[in-house]
């Protein structure tokens, strides 16, 4: 089990003053069987801010924020401890189910209606041949599924460059394949296409990864990427995330913060100005180890 | 002289075998509620029915200027035709038909509450999820409260059409926004008004008490609490609305302020409306915006029409939307494949009112019975995608219906099948001759209390296609009205009236929306500078060609010189010392180039964008004659625009047209809030331009000649010559056009008219003044103040020094009242941060 400290600190800086705006969020951990969300909480800057916090469609938490009064500068940060303990993989005869009998169920069984709405397309992430062709020969007939879901994990990982700036939020998944680069999001959203595009059911995950520093450097703050995983459904079981940027099953360095069927459901900050002109956007992620509770 | 056989005209059978005959029953006898409506026609000659068309007609074009909103492209107007035959229906099937039409919205309002709800429906297998979940318009924002008024659907619209057993079947329902109820009362204004003895005899159901009715249920949507009458909006997409036409008529119908999603603003959680005077809290929201496009925080992220936090506003109980958001997946055309079940498992009762035959392709049995018989089949996108054509496999060459199938297998879930029967014939007017049609018409109900309230009568359609009679208006598609008969005994009913026009409840109108206001600002600064364009350019024209004096190039090179200030030609084809060749080229262009920037038709074009986005608040004549103003132009065949003359007669019309505007709005324009805008643009205009033209023709080695064409472009050459007789000087000059506050053209007249416009505006009741009226003052005191004779004196620079500080303080003031009245009008932007960014990003 991991403590951790999460700051995760966005900040506008506009060129005139911003005269009202209204932003919604998707900051606050979320409470799972493996992750306690120990202390969380979100304050704006200008104070003249008034914030109301509910839970989603999706059970995410979703802060909504409105400021009043005219301000250059708009600096949202989101505080949290959060302990994590590996997530519970349990070994049973469902884990070997074949990927073709978990779509089988997924259609069939309408018990499975919430993760089944994970199968049908979104907004940035629409299932097509591209995507399908890319996965078939990794989903071989009869393969079990979690072993299919692992290799797509290393696949990406091996054949897609990290590479920050060559895509943005707009970038859409036929030229991520086309290219074979992006970056975590990309990747993300790729793994959750591919599986939409075989009858599967796949999830976009956001959080935090902590990094560590190389050895006998201190770890740098600020240097911790908000990031972005898939999951995958197998009934029985349940959800299994994957992170293909990395190519591992997320364990206890894998921070939860929302889940939805992409990017756009739980983008991190999403708002409405009036005013303002141009803008810079500075976002600065730290995750620390809590000094009081190490790995034990 | 007896009417002979030859004369009368008679009504044709219905051509089409296995059709349903609204007129005649199988045995060729006339049915009898259409007997009244056989005898009226039969008895007309053809000269008498061509009548009744050209009424028809004309009392539509004498709409025109409502309708030629529709559409909009300059120029171009989309013809309402409405046949002067009404659709008459047997009031027993009426009633029957209203039955189930109630009961389908109290259906369609259960599976809404549902799917926002439990989704019960989904787990027991009665609606395939794809339909619900997958649905790119399933609101997820919408889930898990219920809107206020507790229900999910309140304005519904159901086209109905008859199939060959005289059986009315739906083709499609409307759950999201129904259009048509307005173009309905339309013709039932005409056509009332056309036949008011056949009206009468047939004792035609009013339709006013459904609009009372969709009045009250819409007012009964303002959150507990609201005190007095609630403020109800219209919210509409804007002018270039297809339908926009019909949002302006109901608005004003119904009482409602009509608004765009940018004069709306949600503060703490409230819906408000953006006025001259400030916030006024809006509780009711009769919304015309699709569904997702309401709301750029919560739905779709590119709905900039929309009103960022209308959603959270609702989910609040802080507004009423009628219909709530998310209501669009009633519309789902596949929906209608599950209706029967879903009726006796949501109502417990057999579903009256059937659909066209519907498959679900997603649905593995359906799709192989829509594969074995193609033919049989209109295939449609599954989801209602209102750019999806439906297709007919029939009809496709086998390419196309090798390449529809192979989607069909594919992607089979986006995909429905229907069956469309036969519709049923009536008869139609067409040039004085009676014909054969088919027809399908629209239904409108309300929420009432329980139950739905359906509204007798409907917008019938001439129509081939008959399924969502408003996705493809042709402009040959004739309207109809719908009549309904009262019961026997009912009083005869009152000719339809037109309906009261809005009147302004407080004097000074100070809740109008500020944009309007803003809009309204700009209409008086173009109609001015086009003012000043067509006075500059008719002062050019006459300085071409061979009558031209040798000195005319001098003053030509002014003239060009000065609308490059004013901005109507490009800046950087003004040259010092302009040759003649080149300035004639720049003002024909400037008379005949429609796709520059600059120029005469898109300042025209920008006025009548403007006029369209003000039509609520314009009177018939002043919309008329801005209409004729915008229009001038497009008369003017730019080929034959190859002499000054004909270019100066051109420019004559313009300034008829742009005299008609100031005598129409002097005269008739209420002095409140939206004449005091027009009028403030106006003056600011007309002095920038004065300005400008003072800097262009009295530049150094300015002769006479240029100051007689400056007097003769400020229309004052003849105070001048009263004044000062024929001694032109550049003092006097001066005095006239700068400093002279009785010259209704002099920069000084404006300075004190805007000044008392500015004074009537809320924020300048107390002693404090504004930044705007601050900046007029000390405007007013520099021209007050300034010594003419010592300016003009030796090379001229105290006036150039004088004209460029005015400028200087009349472009503030211009932003100063901006700033003050539509600062919250900029544009909204959406901004947002991604999943991976650790350091800093300079974003765009």
């Amino acid at each position: 089990v991991r403590r951790y400290r999460v700051t995760h600190t966005t900040r506008y800086d506009y060129e005139s003053p911003v005269l009202h705006a209204t932003h919604a969020l998707h900051l606050e951990p979320r409470s799972l069987a493996h992750q306690r969300v120990l202390e969380s909480r979100v304050t704006i800057t200008p104070d003249q801010a008034e914030l109301h916090a509910g839970r989603d469609y999706f059970g995410n938490m979703t802060h909504f924020v409105e400021i009043l009064a005219p301000h250059e500068l708009l600096e949202v940060k989101s505080q949290s401890r959060i302990e994590v303990a590996p997530p519970q993989l349990e070994l049973t005869p469902a884990t070997r189910l074949s990927w073709e009998k978990v779509r089988e169920q997924l259609e069939q069984d309408r018990s499975l209606i919430a993760a089944r709405e994970f199968c049908f397309d979104s907004p940035l992430v629409r299932s097509h041949q591209m995507l399908a062709d890319y996965a078939a020969p990794i989903f071989t007939p009869g393969r079990p599924f979690v072993d299919a879901v692992g290799e797509l994990s290393e696949r990406i990982f091996r054949e897609f460059k990290y590479e920050p700036l060559a895509t943005d939020v707009s970038t859409p998944l036929a030229q991520v394949l086309r290219e074979r680069r992006g970056v975590c999001q990309d990747f993300a959203q790729l793994a959750v296409g591919c599986l939409r595009s075989l009858g599967l059911a796949g999830r976009y995950v956001s959080g935090y990864l902590e990094t560590e520093a190389p050895p006998g450097r201190p770890k740098l703050v600020g240097a911790d990427a908000s990031h972005a995983w898939a999951s995958a459904f197998l009934p029985a079981l349940g959800w299994i995330d994957f992170d293909p940027t990395n190519a591992v099953f997320p364990g206890e360095r894998h921070v939860t913060v929302a889940w939805g069927r992409d990017f756009s459901d739980v983008s991190p900050l999403r708002g409405i100005v009036l005013g303002g002109g141009q803008h810079s956007l500075n976002v600065a992620v730290d995750v620390t180890l809590d000094e009081d509770h190490h790995d034990g | 002289v007896e009417p002979t056989q030859e004369r009368r005209s008679s009504i044709p059978p219905s051509r089409r075998v296995g059709s349903f005959d609204e007129l005649r029953d199988a045995l060729g006898q006339l049915r009898p509620h259409q007997r009244p409506l056989a005898q009226f026609l039969e008895g007309k000659d053809v000269k008498e029915l061509e009548e009744l068309g050209r009424l028809v007609r004309q009392r539509i074009t004498q709409q025109e200027v409502t309708f030629n909103i529709l559409g909009v492209p300059e120029g171009t107007n989309r013809p309402w035709q409405l046949d002067a035959v009404p659709l008459v229906l047997d009031r027993n099937e009426w009633l029957t038909l209203s039955g189930g039409l109630r009961q389908r919205a109290r259906l369609l309002n259960a599976v809404l509450r549902d799917c926002y709800g439990p989704q019960q429906l989904l787990r027991d297998g009665l609606l395939p999820a794809e339909l619900v979940l997958g649905h790119p318009e399933f609101l997820r924002a919408c889930h898990g409260w219920q809107p206020l008024g507790g229900e999910f659907l309140h304005l519904y619209a159901a086209d109905v059409g008859r199939d060959p057993t005289g059986k009315f079947r739906v083709f499609s329902d409307r759950t999201q926004a129904p259009t048509g109820a307005g173009y309905a009362l339309e013709n039932r204004l005409v056509l009332g008004r056309t036949l008011p003895e056949l009206f009468r005899e047939y004792r035609v159901e009013r339709m006013a008490g459904f609009f009372t009715k969709l009045r009250r249920t819409v007012e009964n949507l303002a959150p507990v609490g609201t005190r007095g009458q609630p403020r109800v909006v219209l919210l509409s997409a804007g002018a270039r609305d297809e339908s926009s036409f019909e949002h302006a008529y109901l608005a004003r119908y119904l009482g409602y302020e009509l608004v765009e999603g940018r004069d709306l603003s949600v503060r703490g959680g409230h819906v408000y409306l953006k006025t001259l005077s400030g916030l006024r809290k809006v509780d009711v929201v009769l919304r015309r915006l699709g569904d997702a496009w309401s709301d750029p925080l919560e739905l779709r992220e590119d709905s900039l029409g929309g009103v960022a936090g209308l959603t959270s506003a609702a989910r609040a109980g802080n507004v009423g939307l009628a219909n709530p958001l998310g209501a669009v997946i009633g519309e789902t055309p596949a929906l209608k494949a599950y209706l029967p079940a879903l009726c006796r498992h949501l109502l417990g009762e057999e579903l009256l009112l059937e659909s066209v035959q519907t498959w679900w392709c997603g649905d593995a049995a359906s799709l192989q019975e829509v594969l074995a018989h193609p033919d049989d089949f209109v295939i449609k996108p599954a989801f209602g995608d209102r750019r999806g054509e439906p297709y007919f496999p029939a009809q496709l060459s086998s390419d196309a219906r090798r390449e529809l199938f192979e989607r069909l297998r594919v992607h089979s879930g986006d995909f429905v099948a229907e069956r469309w029967p036969e519709l049923s014939g009536l008869p139609v007017l067409d040039r004085g001759e009676l014909s054969t049609g088919t027809v399908a018409f629209r239904t409108f109900l309300v929420r009432d209390g329980g139950d739905y309230d359906v509204m007798p009568g409907g917008l019938a359609r001439i129509n081939e296609a008959p399924d969502g009679l408003f996705l493809a208006i042709k402009s040959n598609a004739y309207s109809k009205d719908v009549w309904i008969p009262s019961a026997a005994g009912s009083a005869e009913p009152p000719l339809p009236t037109m309906p009261d026009q809005r009147v302004e409840l407080r004097r000074g109108g100070l809740d109008l929306p500020s944009r309007l206001l803003d809009d309204i600002f700009w209409l008086g600064r173009y109609v001015e500078r086009v003012d000043a364009t067509v006075r500059l350019a008719r002062a050019g024209f006459e300085r071409i060609g061979s009558e031209a004096g040798p000195d005319a190039p001098l003053v030509l090179a002014a003239v060009i010189d000065a609308m490059g200030r004013i901005g109507v030609v490009p800046r950087s084809t003004v040259t010092p010392g302009q040759d003649p060749a080149s300035a004639e080229v720049l003002l024909y262009g400037l008379l005949a180039d429609r796709i520059a920037q600059e120029g005469l038709p898109s300042m025209l074009s920008r006025i009548h964008g403007l006029t369209l986005s003000v039509r609520s608040r314009l009177s018939r004549d002043a919309w008329y004659v801005l209409r004729r103003l915008t229009r001038t132009l497009a008369g003017v065949d730019s080929t034959r625009l190859t002499s000054p003359v004909v270019a100066i007669e051109a420019l004559d019309q313009l300034i008829f047209s742009l005299a008609a505007v100031s005598g129409t709005t002097l005269d008739n324009m209420v002095r409140g809030h939206a004449w005091t805008f027009l009028d403030l643009g106006r003056r600011i205009e007309r002095g920038v331009n004065m300005l400008m033209l003072l800097q262009s023709f009295l530049a150094p080695g300015a002769t006479r000649l240029h100051m007689e064409a400056l007097l003769e472009v400020a229309d004052s050459l003849l105070t001048y010559r009263a004044r000062y007789l024929s001694s032109l000087q550049a003092a006097p000059v001066v005095d006239l056009l700068l400093t002279d506050t009785t010259n209704p053209r002099s920069v000084a007249f404006q300075v004190e008219l805007a000044k008392d416009h500015l004074r009537r505006l809320p924020g300048h009741e107390g002693v404090v003044r504004g930044r705007a009226e601050r900046r007029l003052i000390g405007l007013e005191s520099s021209l007050l103040a300034a010594d003419v004779e010592q300016a003009c004196a030796g090379d001229g620079a105290g006036l150039r020094q004088l004209l460029e500080d005015a400028l200087a303080q009349s472009w503030q003031l211009s932003d100063d009242i901006s700033a003050t009245w539509f600062a919250h009008l900029s544009k909204e932007r959406a901004v947002s941060a991604p999943h991976w960014v650790n350091e800093d990003l300079e974003a765009t």
